[in-house]
């Protein structure tokens, strides 16, 4: 496996054929048909379990999976401390929290915190293996009403505006992409409009999110925002 | 003169006495002038009492002078000298051999009953005198409405009007002269005062008699007076009030005694009367299970009673002359002021009013007063306070407000317990049984359709129960309240009925939002839950809006809708709807927290709750 760290990391992220996922959840029996779930694909690896938030920052700092899916309410350290931990030394991390509500108050602390994208408890196995393949590959995680939400409150949020331009750190292809991909475009409609593959619209993203030291569209996006490089209106 | 005159000699001539006179002077003469009228010798008669004939007709020239003045008054007496005198002289002046010795002999003889003339004239004059002084006072006390009588040295009596006539009962003939006047006033013969006086008694004696009742008289020497019940008097007796003095003569003896007696039934028992109202007052004020207690306008107690002495910790002692300040502190006093300027001013004041006490011990008492201004010759004298200890029961609300609150905490920590349960717990089983059935579905192990569609059905019911442990958790206990505070869990709130009932509401924010106290926010919660509740499920509304408004220190929310309202009664007490019934365990829970909830509905217009908490 590869030891990546993060932003000091300047090769490709490639979609792999393998995926390796780390699980913290304090439920045991919860935990464990999650893990049957996954095992049954066959490009997912689970490669840990963690039962509790101290425990899933420790493993992933070992581990470095690709994706955690994490949830929120966990002993001793909450989904979004642990979140906030281990995003602080493996942005490329693409988290996927397990919440109780999909209120976008309680959305927005986890995004904010460096999550990927959110998922109901409830949510079946089915749609959980595609939440994880959607946001290994850069695509959009969040419901795009949601998403639309969940910006607005970003421009609210303090700016964290380096002074840097976008076009300082992302090319102009790069930053048409991001764009289009903040707007709420799936990878092959984005695709479609460049007149490009799928695959290298996949690339392109890896390297944006390699570059702004995040684990998913979602991250990139509102990242973005928070340079102050969109406005809403350029993305409506 | 002349007819009066001659009026009086008729008189005196047609009295036995002239003639006694006449014949005394006829026989004097004949004595004196023997030889000259009988031609005889002085006759020897006398010889044998060893009388000469001349002391006999001395005898006889001197009585007969004495006599008219006595008998025939000064006038008669005088006239009688005037004849002895004409009787002697002409033989003075004619037969005696010595005319000077006769002449002055005659002069004695004259002088002689001159003398005796005026002792009569004297004695009579004194003795009409005295007659006409005790005609007048006899008179005078038989005309007095005062009933009297009065003894004699020997305990008769002389004297009783007619006052004491019809006082007693007993008519004059039938007690004067007779020593009954104990019957006027006792069933058995024993001294009245009169009859101690007379005696000469002395006060320890009259004491014996009388007891405490008398008293030496302050205005006469000698005399006592006395009140004693008479029980043969009148129909039921009579209250007497008597004085007895002493009679003196010239020496300053007793000779007798008068008694006046006055009737003071009335006034005694006016008096009596007055004394029972006073006692029958004392013992209410006494016995009075409020405390009274009256003080002067510095505040200086004057009078104060038991219950007054408990509520305070003093003696009833301790309390008389001390001044208010003893049991109250400055807060008090100062309370205690303001009304007093009120009352005095006559302006309104609200009685009764709360005041602090603190007692002897040091403990405080609290108590509710009614204070009165007393008013004498129209100037404010004193206040009057009359108050009641609500210590117990002021504690016991106390106590009561303290259990409210504790019973509402304890139901909310239970609920949120619950809540969280069925959130951590029982939610995540399920959610754990849903996966494992997912499981078990998607295992490559061949299930037959039926079968498959069966437990993918059993899975749907898991779903369905899953949601409704997940709304129980909620409507009992949001966390999203307690997470992440009142605005989120009213934008929630909103959001739920707009998808459980179709009620659109609104949610309008005024002011500086920010946290507020965790009691605060969660009442402010469960009223508009509540009343958004009864807004889905009674109102029929079409719209609800919620506005919540930030003060400084304050908080207002108001829930209004446009359904069809509902009547309202006199009192929140006795609203009949069901539902509102959550309203009105709201109120307890708002007074809690010093705030006010109000409920205002019209028919056909809608109704409109609003609370208001300070923070």
């Amino acid at each position: 496996m590869n030891e990546t760290n993060g932003l000091a990391d300047s090769g490709k992220r490639q979609p792999r054929k393998e995926i390796t996922i780390l699980l913290a959840e304090d439920h045991v029996v919860v935990r464990e048909s999650i893990r049957r779930s996954l095992e049954r694909e066959p490009n997912f690896k689970v490669v840990g379990e963690a039962s509790d938030g101290e425990e899933a920052v420790e493993m992933a700092k070992r581990l470095r999976p690709d994706v955690i899916v994490m949830d929120i309410s966990m002993p001793k350290l909450n989904g979004i401390e642990a979140t906030k931990q281990i995003k602080a030394f493996q942005p490329s991390a693409a988290i996927l929290v397990l919440t109780a509500y999909d209120y976008e108050q309680y959305i927005f602390p986890l995004l904010a915190a460096g999550a990927a994208g959110y998922l109901l408890k409830d949510v079946s196995s089915r749609e959980l293996i595609s939440a994880i393949q959607t946001v290994h590959k850069g695509e959009p995680v969040l419901h795009p009403a949601v998403a639309r939400k969940i910006l607005k409150r970003f421009r609210h949020a303090k700016s964290e505006s380096t002074g840097e331009e976008a076009s300082d750190l992302l090319t102009e292809r790069e930053i048409a992409v991001l764009k289009m991909a903040a707007k709420g475009m799936s990878n092959s409609a984005i695709a479609q409009e460049l007149h490009l593959s799928v695959r290298t619209i996949e690339s392109y993203l890896g390297t944006i999110f390699n570059k702004l030291g995040v684990g998913s569209r979602t991250e990139a996006v509102i990242q973005a925002m928070r340079r102050g490089w969109f406005t809403l209106e350029e993305l409506s | 003169m002349a007819s009066g005159l001659s009026g009086s000699v008729l008189r005196v001539i047609r009295s036995p006495h002239f003639w006694a006179v006449a014949v005394m002077f006829a026989i004097g003469i004949i004595l004196h002038y023997p030889q000259q009228i009988l031609s005889i010798e002085s006759p020897s008669l006398f010889s044998s009492l060893g009388l000469t004939r001349y002391a006999v007709e001395r005898i006889f020239l001197l009585v007969p002078i004495g006599y008219a003045g006595f008998f025939l008054g000064i006038k008669a007496g005088l006239a009688s000298s005037a004849i002895a005198l004409a009787i002697m002289l002409p033989r003075i002046f004619l037969i005696s051999l010595y005319p000077e010795d006769a002449l002055f002999e005659t002069g004695g003889v004259i002088l002689i009953g001159g003398l005796v003339n005026l002792w009569f004239y004297m004695h009579r004059k004194d003795k009409a005198q005295r007659k006409i002084a005790e005609e007048m006072l006899v008179k005078i006390i038989d005309g007095s409405p005062i009933p009297s009588f009065v003894i004699n040295k020997q305990h008769q009596v002389t004297l009783w009007n007619a006052a004491i006539e019809s006082l007693s009962g007993i008519k004059r003939e039938a007690i004067i002269r007779t020593t009954e006047q104990w019957r006027a006033f006792y069933a058995e013969t024993r001294p009245v005062m009169a009859d101690l006086i007379v005696d000469g008694a002395s006060a320890n004696e009259i004491e014996t008699y009388y007891g405490d009742k008398c008293n030496k008289s302050l205005l006469i020497d000698g005399a006592y007076e006395a009140e004693d019940f008479s029980p043969a008097l009148g129909n039921n007796g009579k209250w007497l009030h008597f004085t007895a003095s002493p009679i003196r003569d010239n020496n300053g003896e007793i000779i007798g005694a008068i008694e006046t007696l006055g009737d003071i039934t009335e006034r005694k028992t006016a008096e009596e009367a007055l004394l029972k109202s006073e006692k029958s007052f004392r013992d209410l004020f006494e016995s009075a299970f409020d405390a009274i207690w009256v003080h002067d306008l510095e505040g200086n107690i004057q009078v104060a009673n038991e219950a007054a002495a408990k509520l305070v910790g003093y003696t009833v002692e301790e309390l008389y002359q001390a001044n208010i300040r003893l049991f109250l502190t400055e807060e008090s006093l100062k309370l205690a002021r303001e009304i007093k300027v009120k009352l005095i001013q006559y302006q309104p004041v609200a009685l009764p009013y709360e005041q602090r006490v603190i007692r002897k011990d040091g403990r405080e008492a609290i108590c509710m007063i009614a204070t009165n201004l007393i008013i004498s010759d129209g100037k404010p004298k004193a206040f009057q306070n009359i108050a009641r200890d609500v210590t117990e029961e002021k504690r016991m609300h106390e106590n009561l407000r303290y259990y409210l609150r504790e019973i509402t905490r304890v139901q909310e920590e239970e609920r949120k317990r619950i809540a969280r349960e069925l959130h951590d717990g029982t939610a995540q089983n399920l959610i754990a049984l849903l996966r494992q059935l997912e499981n078990l579905l998607s295992d490559k192990t061949k299930l037959p359709m039926r079968e498959a569609k069966a437990l993918w059905s059993l899975h749907e019911q898991i779903r369905d129960v899953l949601q409704e442990v997940r709304q129980f958790s909620r409507d009992l206990r949001p966390s999203i309240l307690d997470d992440l505070g009142l605005l989120p869990a009213l934008e929630w709130i909103t959001e739920e009925l707009k998808g459980n009932y179709g009620l659109e509401t609104s949610l309008k924010v005024v002011g500086s939002e920010r946290r507020l106290p965790q009691e605060a926010e969660l009442l402010l919660f469960r009223i508009v839950q509540e009343a958004l509740s009864n807004t889905a499920k009674h109102a029929q509304a079409s719209k609800a809006k919620v506005k919540v408004e930030f003060d400084q220190d304050k908080i207002k929310v108001t829930i209004s809708d446009n359904g069809i309202g509902f009547q309202l009664p006199e009192s929140l007490g006795t609203l009949p709807y069901a539902g509102k019934l959550g309203l009105v365990g709201m109120q307890e829970r708002v007074q809690l927290l010093r705030g006010s909830l109000k409920i205002e509905s019209e028919l056909g217009k809608g109704t409109t709750v609003s609370v208001e908490v300070p923070v």
